[in-house]
């Protein structure tokens, strides 16, 4: 794992660069031959080019032309043994985050990543990760699953390791809450957090009967609950999500008088379109209702929260798709890499302004169109 | 799960469980609910589960949710005492007839509150525990005894500056008094003023009369001007009192609220104490309380129009108990709190240092019956004052979870007790319920309003909650160019 | 009859059994009728008891010709009411305790009175 680099700087901090080979541009702008230097731990040979390998240095070769040209500085890439290249932090996008682990001990029915195993080196490479990153330029870091929350102590060790490598940088954590029933747990996550630390929960309904059969788990509801209202105690900022679909979408204000009444100190409610990936995929007979179908539960929901000023955020929907009134409520959400904007968006007024679609869903509304 | 229940106007039955969460359900279903005939995976079900009526999976987390919330509406037992009124004269230039404040000539010094008296009750008053001190200075005519009000000031902030309090003043007087000194001084001390506006010229000059017998309404528009030009558009707060004349010009003297650019008006009813009810000048301007509420729903509809028209204006009233029914956050409000806020969360001086829980046990001891009265700050401490038996004995009858009437009545987490009036009307503290128009004009009002959330009328609700939440409407809509 | 109504000028008498209405039913009903009647309770036959409810002079038209509707509609709720807080009072208290002095094992308690958890 290094760091993609091109300035001189970068050469003095100690981090293992990556270099870009084979860009004559990138060579000429080094005042020295970075060959011999000991934190050059690969290059990246583009395809087609003339460049010769020094000695002892693992090269990369062949890689296209045009993923070449999306590597920038400051990108984190992690070089697999069988030299394929990931790319696990973007400079200057907003969408970075750590995958804690796959593991999760819920099985939500629109889940698009379903649980995995985790490969023997994730804590380390991820420990790796926050180790090469700028502080400087990383304002937003997320920390994601599967669930977090199962690692444990580890996840206290991960949330530290932000805390002092990363001091100004706003992690925010995606746990589904069940882990933080337990009081001394949460307090040393916040504690260790503190005072840049979000934690986004998942919370599906007003009560356990739906809740629980939407993550598939039985007793979660309560337990999130308890959670949540432990975060509160120790004034740990909290945000709630839910992800619309049929199962969720029927009672959406009762789910939102539920949260004024019980949850108020909240500090976000996102109401998220579904990504029809994985589970949600599989799933889609049973989920699939097309968002030109429920604008009015969900205007209905977020005019009851703004109402009573819980701040709302409309996440991974397009305008066309909703109520003029919701637009100062919609966020472009969806993660560059999987953000696309169909050909209906080429001649709409508002794309600037517009998220777009899942790239990778696999299924989209039936009333996208351009807005005049 | 417990909850309280009763029927309601549209033939509905109104269902409110511990902490104010309320349903209405048609007849058939509560019966099914009370017969335990509800599927527990119907719609109905889940909404009576949601708000926790009703569980058929865990109880211990619902028990536990119930209780935090609980504990969040009853915050504001924690604040002992905020609100202190100071009666810093009885004498007064106006004579307004329903006036009960037992008001004095204007030369009659001996009913001014002395520098020595005004210093011990500052005293009293900085002992209080409540983190908020506000003080109101009434009278009579307070600007009549003017020094005393500046002594009160001067040594309240001397004694805050160890105890940094948030410290508030206002003062309450009928306006036809201020000069420019007098205006100057409250803006430096960041002093407000409440005043009186019953209506129109014709409405406010029936009752509002200077002592000269002439109306105030002439000199009282000029003051309030005037006023505005040194403290500040919002500097200055009006009340109104409803007498008879004003049930049916309600509209009218709304669209004067809004005319003069005042942020709320509170429609008030006129309190009949500190008369026999058989005084020939009570019958000028009593009424029965259903005209009072009837008048009362005409106008709050009238106001919410308004509102929803361009203008804003809060129905004060119908804002506190908005916020008691709508938020899960505690509302304090001294005149219906459970168990009562006089002498808990208000408490009245008297010019002569005799300390009350409210005005109306200060009227009656006037009238001679001196049944409340807690003790002198010239003699008394401020633990004597404040855990006399008497305050003991009000708190313990003004608890509605167990007053008759009250205990299972489902109004009950937005309403409140007020033993000195069930006392001063009615002869006892506990008072009676099915005669008291106090009761009924609350249950009227709540249950209107309840009906009016439960009609879900997007403007409606907008409108309540810029009150509650004190914003513009279009900020309660949220309406914003797009900033992505 | 569990409830049998009498008419006389001017009001009405009820007899009720007391298997199905129990005393502070019959108390808190006449209790909300008491300011547009003079009410009486006293015992009848065994296992009845007797509600005598005269009209007061000052009772408006409109009321009179319902309140015996309002009287028995009025002690249904009380009895309902009054089944309700046995069956939940003791929980009412218990989320009361559980806001102001939290008990140690809350699903102990809760166990104890619901019985299950």
């Amino acid at each position: 794992m290094g760091v993609i680099s091109t300035k001189t700087s970068a050469w003095f901090n100690g981090k293992p660069v990556i270099f870009l080979a084979g860009s004559p541009d990138n060579l000429r702008r080094l005042p020295f031959r970075p060959w011999g230097r000991k934190n050059l731990a690969a290059c990246i040979v583009p395809a087609a080019s003339k460049f010769t390998p020094p000695p002892k240095i693992p090269c990369i070769f062949d890689v296209p032309r045009d993923y070449c040209a999306d590597l920038r500085d400051g990108d984190v890439v992690l070089i697999a043994p069988d030299g394929r290249i990931m790319v696990v932090y973007k400079a200057g996008s907003p969408y970075n985050s750590i995958l804690a682990t796959n593991r999760c001990n819920s099985l939500c029915v629109m889940c698009p990543q379903p649980p995995d195993r985790d490969p023997d080196d994730l804590y380390e490479n991820n420990l790796q990760l926050i180790s090469l990153l700028d502080p400087k330029t990383t304002e937003e870091l997320g920390i994601t699953g599967g669930e977090p929350t199962l690692l444990g102590e580890d996840l206290i060790t991960l949330v530290q390791t932000c805390r002092q490598k990363l001091p100004n940088t706003v992690l925010t954590l995606l746990t589904n809450g069940r882990r933080l029933k337990d009081l001394e747990f949460a307090r040393a996550l916040v504690k260790a957090g503190s005072p840049n630390l979000l934690i986004e929960t998942p919370l599906f309904a007003d009560n356990d009967t739906e809740h629980d059969a939407v993550m598939g788990a039985k007793g979660s509801f309560y337990e999130t609950l308890q959670g949540l209202h432990n975060l509160a105690l120790l004034g740990q900022p909290v945000g709630l999500r839910t992800i619309l679909h049929a199962m969720t979408i029927k009672r959406l204000t009762q789910y939102a008088a539920f949260i004024y009444q019980n949850l108020p100190f909240v500090f976000q409610v996102a109401f998220m379109g579904m990504e029809t990936r994985g589970l949600a995929s599989k799933n889609l007979a049973q989920l699939w209702v097309d968002p030109f179908d429920y604008q009015d539960q969900l205007a209905h929901a977020v005019r009851y929260l703004a109402r009573r000023m819980v701040p709302v955020s409309i996440y991974n929907h397009q305008l066309c798709l909703l109520p003029r009134e919701l637009w100062p409520f919609a966020r472009k959400s969806i993660t560059d890499w999987k953000q696309a904007y169909p050909p209906a968006c080429d001649t709409c007024s508002q794309r600037e302004c517009c998220g777009g679609i899942f790239g990778t869903g696999e299924k989209h509304s039936a009333f996208l169109r351009p807005i005049s | 799960m417990p909850f309280r229940f009763s029927p309601v106007a549209s033939n509905r039955m109104l269902v409110v469980n511990e902490v104010g969460e309320f349903i209405f359900l048609d007849r058939q279903t509560f019966e099914r609910l009370v017969s335990y005939d509800l599927a527990p995976n119907t719609g109905i079900f889940l909404d009576l589960k949601g708000k926790h009526f009703v569980t058929d999976t865990a109880v211990t987390p619902v028990i536990d949710l119930l209780a935090t919330k609980y504990r969040t509406k009853r915050e504001f037992l924690k604040s002992f005492t905020g609100l202190h009124m100071v009666v810093v004269t009885l004498r007064c230039n106006q004579r307004c007839n329903y006036c009960h404040a037992s008001s004095q000539p204007t030369d009659q010094q001996r009913w001014d509150m002395t520098p020595e008296t005004a210093v011990n009750v500052v005293h009293k008053i900085m002992e209080s525990p409540s983190e908020v001190i506000k003080i109101e200075f009434q009278g009579g005519e307070p600007l009549l005894n003017f020094e005393v009000v500046k002594t009160v000031v001067r040594e309240a902030k001397r004694l805050n500056r160890k105890k940094n309090k948030h410290l508030d003043f206002v003062i309450c007087t009928n306006l036809t008094l201020v000069d420019a000194p007098t205006l100057e001084y409250c803006k430096k001390e960041g002093i407000t003023l409440s005043t009186s506006l019953d209506g129109p010229k014709e409405i406010h000059d029936r009752h509002r009369l200077m002592r000269t017998g002439e109306g105030s309404y002439d000199r009282f528009m000029q003051n309030l001007h005037f006023s505005r030009s040194i403290l500040g558009h919002d500097g200055v707060n009006p009340l109104m009192t409803a007498s008879q004349e004003s049930l049916s010009h309600f509209n009218e003297i709304v669209d004067q609220y809004a005319a003069l650019g005042f942020q709320g008006i509170f429609l008030r009813h006129v309190n009949p104490y500190g008369y026999a009810q058989n005084d020939a000048t009570i019958q000028s301007f009593v009424y029965p309380m259903e005209d009072f509420v009837e008048a009362y729903k005409k106008a709050l509809l009238y106001i919410i129009e308004l509102n929803l028209a361009g203008t804003p204006l809060v129905e004060g009233y119908a804002c506190i108990l908005l916020s008691r029914i709508l938020t899960p956050f505690c509302t304090g409000f001294v005149d219906l709190q459970s168990p009562t806020g006089a002498g808990i969360n208000g408490v009245i001086y008297d010019f002569n240092g005799e300390v009350y829980p409210c005005d109306e046990a200060r009227m009656l001891a006037k009238m001679g019956d001196r049944r409340f009265y807690l003790g002198n700050v010239n003699r008394d401490s401020y633990l004597d004052i404040f855990t006399s038996p008497v305050l003991q004995e009000l708190i313990e009858v003004s608890c509605v979870e167990t007053l008759p009437g009250c205990h299972s009545c489902p109004l009950q987490p937005y309403c409140g007790a007020d033993p000195v009036r069930n006392y001063a009307i009615q002869g006892d503290l506990v008072g009676h319920r099915p005669t008291s128009d106090f009761c009924m004009k609350h249950k009227a009002i709540i249950e209107f309003l309840l009906e009016l959330i439960d009609q879900d009328d997007p403007g409606v609700m907008d409108v309540f909650w810029s009150w509650i939440t004190n914003r513009t409407l279009a900020e309660v809509r949220g309406e914003a160019p797009c900033s992505n | 009859m569990d409830a049998k109504v009498k008419r006389k000028p001017g009001g009405f008498e009820v007899i009720l059994s007391k298997a199905l209405y129990e005393k502070e039913a019959v108390f808190a009903a006449t209790y909300a009728l008491s300011g547009l009647c003079r009410n009486r309770v006293e015992p009848a036959q065994a296992g009845y008891v007797k509600v005598t409810l005269e009209l007061l002079d000052s009772c408006p038209d409109a009321d009179r010709a319902r309140v015996e509707n309002k009287f028995m509609n009025e002690l249904i709720d009380q009895q309902l009411r009054l089944d309700l807080e046995k069956r939940y009072g003791a929980i009412r208290r218990l989320i009361v305790q559980q806001a102001f002095a939290p008990l140690d094992n809350l699903k102990a308690a809760v166990k104890k009175i619901v019985g299950r958890d």
